[in-house]
This record gives structure tokens, sequence and C-alpha cells, in this order.
């Protein structure tokens, strides 16, 4: 392993950790928002207090996995200096701009919202606290947006000049609308709802086969089913529409994909041409991930729908439909899966390319000793794999505890004794600061 | 425009550290807590409060690869060893933080409640060691790029840098835990005795360090500076605290933690990244992007900014110490 491999390795470990709790977040922040929006417009105060209580428990377990994205992506973040100092040097111009408004545009806005919101429940008006939650979505939405900017960039990089060996911007419209953004963001929507979908279905279920909260996880199994087929629909559609464009800017990926090796053939007499001899082809494993990524699609779109029917009609009461519920939680690794898989197709298919035709991974590599990389690697993922441990055994917990296991009820982020077995009205712990009175919550 | 910039970045740095001092400061005072209700308060002080603190840091990092990008890449390859550190205790602060009180086990607990100290001692150490590498000016690396060799971590001047941010956020975490605890410090009495003491200490270490960092240094002004007023204002504000104003006890005890990293701007001025042999450096000019990049960064960003003036202004406004649930507005319905 040389230190690129090491590099790579290391980008490859924590953005895919980062993925996986991000893709959750972006999931699950709508249907929080929408549970909560639906809860506020409603004037029935028994109704209320339900759809209320909803949204403490899937936005506590929304909480929770967020903690994990904010620190992987902290690591993220710092890789870029840490590692790849070469992509500054000759993209910098490019690639830091969007990471910058990233950074203040969304991640500012949107950390300083998600306290506003998280620790808010008792202290803001009920409005303002749902519009809160709709500010963090759209702020999530957007820092997947401007660093899918990036990506978008590696993959087709488009709107530049090179002068004196660095990148300068010609013109800014064509980089914010590259179809190698686009076209991969409404393919994330689409995945993110298969995994925030299964999740639903897959906590409700585990609980009604239980005979637990019956009432309380029935609409969430059937909204839970139905998103994840229809996020799988989305992804499977716009999957297939994104071969078009690959073929144009990526034709050796594209060939590798498909299958069609005399395009691979192609690309590759053309890159000789232009970039003299060498390996200008991503490797040919890929097709592994990319065809496991389409099972997922279908398998999620043919059965992710079928627990949904539990829930209707007369005949067995809902606990004793154990298949379809069982179905719920069977599915749900799948989902993480197909992610892991569709961003090992995409990033790895770009090779050997940092970006596309014009900095390889190579050159963007900066000058960082083996040792150095390899303890640098050793280090970070020895950190964030017990951490993302540690956070989705929490997650594990208080999905499985079920709503009196309490996140969002009290002052704090958690109740000070971890869960209150009464369930009842939330006993506001110790209160927040000096002086601190309990109320009760203002739902 | 390129200073502009360069103000601006430095601008996010001074706000991560004044306001993260007193979470530091904090975290480094769990052990010192009568008991379990009492380290559960303390850490309940800066719960809501970190996350809007250290995004401070995020939004610092981003504008610098956005506004200089070859400093950024040149900046973090070259504290390498640093920067891990402070990348790796920072994930750890905010783990202790996130999950302690997620889960009842006695062990749990006693295992986040030794994180947190010493991930926030780390932190507020690190930031010294990094930013007075940068007044001393870097050494040359093998690949002759701009480096901090291990001699250059461990300098005097560098060390007595760590020292005086770590004593200085322990300090700012006492005012700090004193004003939120109103009568009840779940420091105890020990409270102002440690305060007292303290704040003699770190003027002298000030002091100390800055006679370190004239002989050592070449950037004597920017020294001459890092020492003298974080001196005086540590003083009046050991005299605040005295006389029971902490608020303003607070504020001119942030002093240290905003000097360093103006120092740094001082001792460089234009020299966005300084070498000591002057080999290698950086000049600003070259570091800051093209005109074409800060046109779309003053379009997006500076807005954004004035936003989220607003949003941390209503953050504080809603968690600031002392400020509790009862005091929540009516909610409009329901
Ligand atoms: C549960 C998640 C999931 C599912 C079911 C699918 N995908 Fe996917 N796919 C992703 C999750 C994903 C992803 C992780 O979100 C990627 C990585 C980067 C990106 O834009 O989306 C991706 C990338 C990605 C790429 C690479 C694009 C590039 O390199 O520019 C292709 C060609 C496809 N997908 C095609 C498909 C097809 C034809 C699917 C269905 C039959 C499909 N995906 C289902
Ligand atoms: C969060 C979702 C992402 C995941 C899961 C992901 C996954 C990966 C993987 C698996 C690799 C290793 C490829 C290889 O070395 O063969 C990689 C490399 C890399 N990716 Fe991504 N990626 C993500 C997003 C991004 C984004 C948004 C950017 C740009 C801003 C990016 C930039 C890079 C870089 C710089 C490398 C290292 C160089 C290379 O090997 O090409 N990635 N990523
Ligand atoms: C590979 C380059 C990436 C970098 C440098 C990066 C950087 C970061 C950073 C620094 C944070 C924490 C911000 C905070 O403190 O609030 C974060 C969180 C986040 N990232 Fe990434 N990120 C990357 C990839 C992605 C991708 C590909 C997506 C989505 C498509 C994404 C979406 C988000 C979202 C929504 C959050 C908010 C935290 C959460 O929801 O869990 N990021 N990222």
């Amino acid at each position: 392993m040389t230190e690129v491999d090491l590099a790579r390795l290391q980008f490859a470990t924590t953005a895919t950790l980062h993925f996986l709790f991000v893709a959750l977040t972006l999931g699950l922040v709508t249907v929080v928002a929408c549970m909560q929006t639906r809860g506020l417009r409603t004037t029935d105060p028994e109704l209320r207090a339900t759809r209320m209580r909803r949204v403490r428990f899937w936005g506590g377990l929304y909480v929770i996995n967020y903690a994990l994205g904010i620190i992987s992506g902290l690591a993220q973040e710092f890789q870029f200096g840490l590692n790849w100092s070469g992509l500054s040097h000759v993209m910098g111009n490019i690639v830091g701009a969007p990471m910058a408004v990233e950074a203040i545009v969304a991640f500012f806005l949107e950390s300083t919202f998600l306290g506003l919101w998280a620790f808010g429940f008792n202290r803001l008006p009920a409005r303002v606290h749902a519009v809160l939650i709709w500010l963090v979505a759209l702020t999530a939405y957007a820092s997947a947006f401007w660093i899918m900017v990036v990506n978008g960039f590696l993959q087709k990089p488009v709107g530049y000049e090179m002068r004196n060996g660095a990148a300068e911007v010609t013109d800014w419209f064509a980089v914010l609308t590259n179809e190698a953004t686009w076209i991969a963001l409404a393919h994330i929507a689409g995945a993110v709802s298969v995994l925030a979908g299964l999740f639903l279905a897959a906590v409700s279920a585990y609980h009604i086969r239980r005979g637990r909260e019956v009432e309380f996880f029935r609409p969430t199994l059937v909204q839970g089913s139905l998103l994840a087929t229809i996020g799988a629909f989305v992804a499977i559609v716009v999957g297939f529409a994104s071969y078009g464009p690959l073929k144009d800017y990526q034709p050796a990926k594209f060939g590798i994909l498909t299958g069609e090796h005399d395009e691979v053939e192609k690309a590759k007499a053309a890159a000789e041409a232009l970039h003299g001899v060498g390996d200008w082809a991503p490797p040919s494993w890929i097709t592994g991930p990319s065809n496991l990524m389409m099972v997922i699609g279908v398998l999620v779109l043919l059965l992710g729908w079928i627990p949904a029917t539990a829930a209707r009609g007369g005949g067995k009461p809902l606990p004793a439909r154990t298949f379809r519920l069982r179905l719920a939680v069977i599915l749900l690794p799948l989902a993480p899966l197909g992610l892991i898989c569709g961003w090992l197709t995409r990033e790895v298919g770009r090779q050997p390319w940092m970006v596309t035709g014009e900095l390889t991974v190579k050159q963007a590599i900066g000058d960082v000793s083996w040792g150095g990389m390899l303890t640098s690697y050793i280090a970070f993922t020895v950190v964030l794999t017990v951490l993302a441990v540690v956070d989705v055994s929490l997650l594990r917990r208080y999905a499985l505890l079920g709503p009196d296991g309490g996140l969002l009820a009290a002052d704090d982020l958690f109740p000070v004794d971890g869960r209150r077995p009464d369930g009842g009205t939330p006993v506001a712990v110790g209160a927040g600061g000096p002086g601190g009175t309990s109320v009760p919550h203002t739902y | 425009m390129d200073i502009f910039w360069y103000a601006l970045v430095g601008l996010l740095l001074v706000g991560y550290l004044t306001l993260e001092g007193a979470d530091f400061g904090v975290g480094m005072l769990i052990p010192f807590a009568r008991d379990e209700a009492d380290r559960a308060r303390m850490r309940r002080l800066v719960v809501p409060l970190f996350l809007a603190n250290e995004v401070w840091l995020v939004a610092f990092v981003g504008l610098l690869f956005g506004a200089l990008p070859l400093l950024e890449g040149k900046l973090l390859a070259g504290l390498r060893i640093p920067v891990t550190l402070l990348l790796l205790a920072w994930f750890l602060r905010d783990a202790a933080l996130w999950f302690r009180s997620a889960h009842p086990g006695a062990g749990w607990r006693r295992a986040w409640d030794a994180v947190l100290p010493v991930a926030s001692l780390v932190l507020a150490a690190g930031w010294g060691v990094v930013l007075s590498v940068l007044i001393r000016g870097l050494s040359i690396g093998g690949g002759g790029q701009p480096t901090a060799t291990l001699g250059d971590l461990l300098h005097p001047f560098t060390l007595g840098s760590a020292a005086v941010l770590v004593l200085a956020s322990l300090r700012q975490g006492i005012f700090f835990t004193a004003l939120s605890a109103g009568g009840d410090n779940p420091l105890g009495e020990r409270a102002d005795r440690l305060a007292k003491q303290l704040t003699l200490a770190l003027a002298g270490l000030i002091l100390l360090t800055a006679v370190i960092g004239l002989v050592s240094c070449d950037a004597k002004v920017a020294v001459a500076i890092n020492g003298l007023f974080p001196a005086i204002a540590v003083l009046g504000s050991g005299r605040d605290h005295a006389n029971g104003k902490t608020v303003r006890a607070l504020a001119r005890g942030a002093a240290p933690l905003i000097a360093l990293p103006v120092s740094v701007g001082i001792a460089n001025g234009t020299t966005a990244l300084a070498t000591r042999s002057g080999v290698g450096e950086l000049s600003l000019g070259d570091a800051v992007a093209a005109s074409s990049t800060l046109t779309l960064l003053a379009v997006t960003v500076l807005p954004a900014l004035v936003a989220v003036a607003f949003a941390q202004a209503w953050f504080w406004r809603v968690f600031a110490p002392g400020r509790s649930a009862g005091r929540a507005p009516e909610p409009v319905a329901g």
C-alpha cells in the first residue's frame, strides 16, 4: 500500500461512515417536519398530543443520529487540507468555494437551527418551533447540494479554464447547474428515502409485533413502507436515466458498468491519445457493487410496500401478521448496503482521476509520509468506528425502548435517568438552569 | 480585498476560541464537581451551547478553503500532527457531551466523565500549540514544505502558550459555572479560591511566556502584544470577579484566547504562512483565491453571515445561562 492508497482508503472509510448517518438525517428530517406540521394543524388536543409524541420519538432518534453526522463530517472537512493539498493547489479556486458556502450557508445555520429545535421544545412557541424543523431540513438539503457541486465537478469538470497550472472558474452558472450534480442529487433523494422509509417501517413493525403501542406505530408502518417504495422508484428511474449523461462524460465508467467493452476500449484509446500510455480506466470490479445496488433497488420496489398492507383490513389482529411485520425488519439492512454500493460505483468508477481528465489522484495527494498517513488512518478509523458503534447502539436502544424512552421530552437532550418509565407527561428533570422550574410541555 | 477575506477568516477563529474557551473550561472542571447531580448540571450548562459555538470552527475551515485555498492546504499539511490530535479530541469531546446521559449505566457515565476533561484539555492546549507555532514561524520539512517539527511543537514558547490557553479556559469555565449556577455553585466553596489563584498564576504565566517569546521569536511586537494586553485584562477580570461582576469577568477573561490568534495575524502580516528561515513562505497575494471565486463567496457567504448573526443571537437569547424553561413565551396555540 502506498501513501496514495492509504489516503484513498481513509477518505473512503470516513466518507462512507459520514454518508450512512447523513443519509438517515436527510431522509428523517422531512418525515419529522411533516409530522410536526400535521400535529400543529389539528385543533383536537388529544390528536395533537399523540402526533407530538410521535415527533418527540422520531425526532429523538433523528438527533442521536445527527451527532455522528456532525462528528464524521468534521473529519471529512479537514481531510482535504490534511491529505489532499494537491487538490487545493490545482482546483482550489473551484472546489474551495462551494465547500465554504456549504460550511457557512448550510452548517452554520443548520447547527444553530437544530440546536434551537432540539432543545427548544419547552421554550419556544409551537409555530416557531415547527418552522425551525423546516429550516433545519432546508439547510440540510442545501448542504447536500453544495457538497454535491464539488463531487459533480470531480466527475464532470465544467465552467473553468486552466491558467498557470491552476483552474479558474469562468462560468459559475455552468458549475452550479452541472448535470453530474443534479442527477446525483435526485438519485440521492430517492436513496435516502429508501433508508428513512425502511427505518420507520422496521422500528414500527418491531413494536407492533410485540403488541406494544400498536396504534402509535400503525401510521408510521404504512408511511415508512410507502416512502421506501417511492424512494426506490425514484432511485431506479433516475439511476437508469443517469447512464445517458454518464456515457458522455465518463465513457470508461459507463462501458464497464453496462458491459459494453468496445465503449471501454474506445475511451482508453482516446485517453491514451490525450495523456500518453497508461491505465485510464477504472477497475472492472465496480460492476459488482453496481449490480448489487440495482438488485436492491428492484427488491425494495417489489417488496417494500408489502408491510403497509398489514395495517389494513379485518381478520387477524395487526400484531399477529408476523410475516409482513418481519419483512419490514429484514429489508432494513438493504438500504445502507445499497448506499455504500452506489458510492463505490461512483467514486471508484472515477479512477484514476481525481478530477476527470484533468487531475489524477496521484497528483492530488499532499506531501505526506507513509508512516504519517498510516498513523492518521488508524487513529481516525478507530475513533470514528468506536463512536459510530456507540451511536448505532444508542439509536437501537432508544428505537427499541419505544416512545416512553423519552429523548426530547425533558429540557435536556436526554433525560437524566435515561428513560422515563412512567410514560405520561414529561418531567422536566432538574430543569435547565438555576431556578429552572418544571413545566409541562407546551403542546 | 485580500486583507478583508484574511481578516474575516481570522474573525471566525477568534469567535470560536472566545466562545469555546468557556466550554473547554467547564469540560475540564467536571472532575471537581461535588456529586453526580452537579456533574449532570455542569454538563447541561454547555450542552445546548457547544453546538452553536463549535460551528464557528467549521465555518473557519470552510472559508479558509474557499477564500485562501492554498493556505488551507499548506497550513493543515504542515501542522498535520497537532491538527490530527485536535480533531480526535474534538470528536471525543463532542461524543462525551452528546452521549453521556443517553445511558443510565454508572460505568458508562464514569467513562465519559473521564473523556470529557481530557479531550477538553487537549483542545485548549492544542490551540495554544498550533497558534504559537505560527507566531514563531514554521520549519522546512523534507519535501521543502513548511512543517511544524517536533522541536517546534515542544519549544518552550509553544508549551508556555499551551499552558496559557489551558489556564485561561479553566478560568473562563469557573466564571461561566458561577454565572449560570446562581447561588448554588456545583463547584462549591472552592470556586472563588480557585479563581483567585488562577488569576495570579495565569497573569504570571502569560508574562513568562512573553519573555520566552521575546528571546526566541522574531515577531517581537506580536509577542509583546500577546503578553501585555491579556495580562492586564486577566488581572482586571480577577477584580471584576471579586466584585461580583461575573459577565464582565468573562468578557475580559477571554483576552488570552483572543490575543493569540490576533497575534498570529500581527506576526505574519501579509505573509499568510511564515517560516523562520523565510524559505517556502506563502504570501497572502498568492494564497487568496481568484477573483471569480471571491465574487461567488461575496454574494453567498456575506448575506449568509448576517443571517447567522441573527440566528446565533436568537440562540443565545433562548439558551444563555440563567434562562430557564419556565420563562418560555406562551405557546401560540394549544
Ligand atoms: C439505497 C440506495 C440506492 C439504490 C436502491 C440505488 N442506488 Fe444508485 N446510487 C446510490 C444509492 C442507491 C447512491 C449511494 O446514493 C449513489 C452514489 C453517488 C450518488 O449520486 O448516488 C448511487 C450512484 C449510482 C450510479 C453512479 C453514478 C455516477 O457514477 O455518476 C449509478 C449509475 C446508479 N447509482 C444507478 C442505479 C440504478 C440503475 C439503480 C436501480 C436499479 C440504483 N442506482 C439504485
Ligand atoms: C459522503 C458520501 C461519499 C462517499 C460514501 C464517498 C465514497 C468514496 C470512496 C469509496 C472513495 C474511494 C475511491 C477509491 O479510492 O477508489 C472515495 C474517494 C474520494 N472521494 Fe468520495 N465519497 C463521498 C462523497 C464525496 C464528495 C462529496 C467528494 C468531494 C467533495 C468526494 C471526494 C473524494 C476524494 C477527494 C476521494 C479520494 C481520492 C480518490 O480516491 O478518488 N467524495 N470516496
Ligand atoms: C466528502 C465531502 C464532505 C464534506 C467535507 C462534508 C463536511 C461535513 C461537515 C463538516 C459536517 C458537520 C457540520 C456541522 O458541524 O454541522 C457535515 C454534516 C453533514 N453533511 Fe457532510 N460532508 C461531505 C459529504 C456529504 C455528502 C455527500 C452529503 C449529502 C449528500 C452531506 C450532507 C451532510 C449533511 C446533511 C450534514 C448535517 C449533519 C447531519 O445531517 O448528520 N455531506 N458534513
